[in-house]
């Protein structure tokens, strides 16, 4: 009889734990029928004890636990080890699944005792952190960047599959090395990457070394790897291969360098010039005045003294100023031209462009060169062909020059005969000056380099004729300048035609009217 | 007889256009210098110029320049020695309207000034 109070005591003491703890507890029979849950279970589960006694073990089991759950247990039977643990899911009274971790005995008597926890929440957490996980690991591997961190000796700790592919070494050839291993020494040098303090956010171009020996250059983007104190306990660098970027960098600066370089010489010899430009212009002017202001005053006394001002001359004396005067005349003619001929090639000329009056300019020339003409007998005429307008546009001061310079060579090599300037219009878009002689004519070969610097037809030519040989390079340089040519027609004994072809201007876009010529020196 | 005021750096020069228009009756007075010129001017009355546009380290042009109001007025006709080719449209903006290069022909020179003082041979612009 005292067994049994005590026994039913002992019961009634293990049914309290039973019923309070919040742990579930449930006893099945090895038919699988639960016998007995506790509230814990209940609660958990939906299902009231008197429902659950009417189900087996395996209606609650989650279809794809079954046949493990059942392995276990089924396993644990022959082995008889003490406690086998095993997680799996249970179905709800209301339908949904809940994973219990289960702590079950052999079975004895008939009969399985099981303890089991509630870890629903606990699988989704490691579920989610799971897919987090995967989701990281996945951006990880299929960045284009490179990805290594370090610990705070400067020992890798990670590579992603980028860097791997970069570096041509298997992963753990890189893990646990020093990151060091990996760097070209004499650019970590030159980058000065001793100095950076891995602690901090920076960027840097690094040489890296590849497996094979091979160099290439990333940027490295590296950030602190901090603990939960804040404190770093490593780096994570973000790299990409800049190798190509770097070169074309680099070249485009060298190109830029040498361009720059280029640009600087070239301002100096610019300068350089300008300033030789500007000294030659000076010395010119200087020279043009200097030059000609003695032999102004010489031709000017020479003068007065033949009009007869200073008093009768005699018969010699008037010879002699009159010689005075042609050579002084030859003298200041060549000086003219030479300094013209300086003046063109330092672009010191410039054209000015007014309509002006063709027939104006040729009487003009007619009258000047008239005297030279007459004292050889020579006929000098001139012909202007009546399509031509009247007026035309263009300096008429280096037109007349041209003219005054043909006709004079004209008659210079004609003894005997004429002397015709022709103007005729040529179509629509250019005008025509032809200066005819009845001269000696131009050997074929030197009509070649009649127009030259210095040349005419053979040095015995300008010792009997005079001039500078300057006479004809002025009118091609002239004639150049006005945007037209110059050309010679000539046979030995036969004559020349000296021809200029010009553009055909007839109006300016401006409202200048058509000047007449100042009155010409020798005029009135 | 005209008044001319000659205005012209080199002093031979001055003497021989002086001499010429001299000859011809006319009554002349020679500046070598702007200063020079600008003294006569204010002193005296003159019915012509014969000015050198090159006057050593001075410029023809800007006594042209000051004294326009003569010249666009008509009150003296200026004749203007060497003006190079980029100032003739100035000198002409400044009623100039004769020109003479260098050398200057005496002749030249004495039938540009009877032009003008000769109203009996030709008429006067």
């Amino acid at each position: 009889m005292n067994t049994i109070p005590n026994a039913i005591a002992e019961e009634y003491r293990v049914e309290r734990f039973f019923d309070l703890s919040t742990d579930m507890f449930l006893i099945a029979g090895f038919d699988g029928f639960f016998r007995k849950v506790n509230p814990a279970f209940e609660r958990v589960m939906g299902y009231t004890s008197d429902e659950l006694r009417t189900m087996r073990f395996t209606d609650l089991l989650h279809p794809d636990d079954l046949a493990d759950t059942l392995r276990v247990v089924q396993e644990h039977g022959q082995t008889g080890d003490a406690v086998v643990r095993y997680e799996c899911r249970f179905r709800c009274k209301d339908g949904s699944y809940r994973w219990l971790s289960f702590a079950a005995t052999p079975p004895e008597n008939g009969l399985i005792y099981s303890s089991c926890r509630d870890i629903t929440e606990q699988k989704e957490l490691i579920e989610r952190l799971r897919r987090n996980e995967e989701r990281y690991r996945q951006i990880v591997e299929t960045t284009t960047e490179g990805i290594i961190s370090i610990d705070d000796k400067g020992r890798i700790t990670f590579v992603n599959r980028r860097t791997l592919e970069m570096f041509g070494y298997a992963q753990d050839e890189m893990i646990g090395q020093p990151i060091t291993n990996f760097v070209q020494p004499e650019e970590a040098v030159r980058e000065k990457l001793h100095e950076l303090d891995m602690k901090k956010t920076h960027q840097n171009e690094v040489c890296f070394v590849r497996r094979d020996g091979s160099e290439f250059w990333a940027l490295n983007n590296s950030s602190p790897i901090l603990n939960d104190k804040g404190e770093p306990i490593g780096a994570l660098g973000l790299i990409s291969d800049v190798t190509e970027q770097r070169r074309q960098r680099l070249d485009m600066q060298a190109q830029n360098e040498s361009l720059l370089r280029a640009n600087r010489e070239l301002a100096v010899a610019r300068r350089n010039a300008e300033e030789s430009t500007r000294l030659k212009s000076e010395f010119l002017a200087t020279m043009s005045h200097e030059l000609r202001t003695p032999l102004n005053a010489i031709i000017g006394y020479t003068e007065i003294q033949l009009a007869g001002m200073t008093g009768e001359l005699n018969e010699e004396q008037t010879d002699y100023q009159m010689r005075t005067l042609v050579n002084a005349e030859n003298l200041l003619r060549l000086i003219n031209d030479v300094l013209d001929l300086a003046k063109i090639e330092a672009r010191r000329i410039t054209l000015t462009e007014k309509p002006f009056v063709v027939s104006d300019v040729i009487k003009s020339v007619v009258y000047q060169t008239k005297v030279m003409s007459e004292a050889k007998l020579l006929l000098l005429d001139y012909y202007i062909d009546p399509t031509l307008p009247t007026s035309v546009v263009g300096d008429y001061l280096r037109i007349k020059q041209i003219l005054v310079n043909l006709v004079s060579n004209a008659v210079k090599f004609t003894d005997a005969g004429r002397v015709d300037i022709r103007v005729e219009r040529v179509g629509d878009k250019n005008w025509e000056l032809n200066v005819t002689d009845t001269g000696v004519g131009i050997p074929t070969h030197a009509q070649e380099y009649i127009f030259d610097e210095f040349r005419q037809v053979d040095g015995t030519s300008q010792r009997r004729h005079g001039g500078t040989g300057l006479g004809l390079a002025i009118v091609r340089q002239l004639a150049t300048m006005m945007g037209g040519s110059v050309r010679v027609r000539s046979r030995i004994g036969e004559g020349s035609t000296f021809t200029i072809n010009l553009p055909l201007v007839t109006e300016i876009p401006s409202n200048t009217e058509p000047v007449s010529l100042p009155a010409a020196p020798n005029a009135v | 007889v005209s008044s001319i005021l000659i205005i012209e750096d080199n002093q031979d020069l001055c003497r021989i256009y002086s001499r010429a228009l001299q000859k011809i009756g006319h009554r002349t007075a020679v500046a070598t210098t702007l200063g020079e010129a600008r003294q006569h001017l204010n002193e005296d009355r003159f019915d012509m110029l014969v000015c050198d546009m090159n006057l050593g380290a001075e410029r023809g042009l800007d006594l042209i320049r000051q004294y326009r109001h003569l010249l666009l007025g008509g009150d003296m006709i200026t004749i203007v020695v060497s003006a190079e080719e980029q100032y003739r449209a100035t000198c002409e903006a400044l009623g100039v309207e004769w020109f003479l290069s260098k050398p200057v022909s005496i002749m030249a020179l004495i039938n540009l000034v009877e032009r003008f003082t000769v109203p009996t041979l030709v008429q006067v612009k």
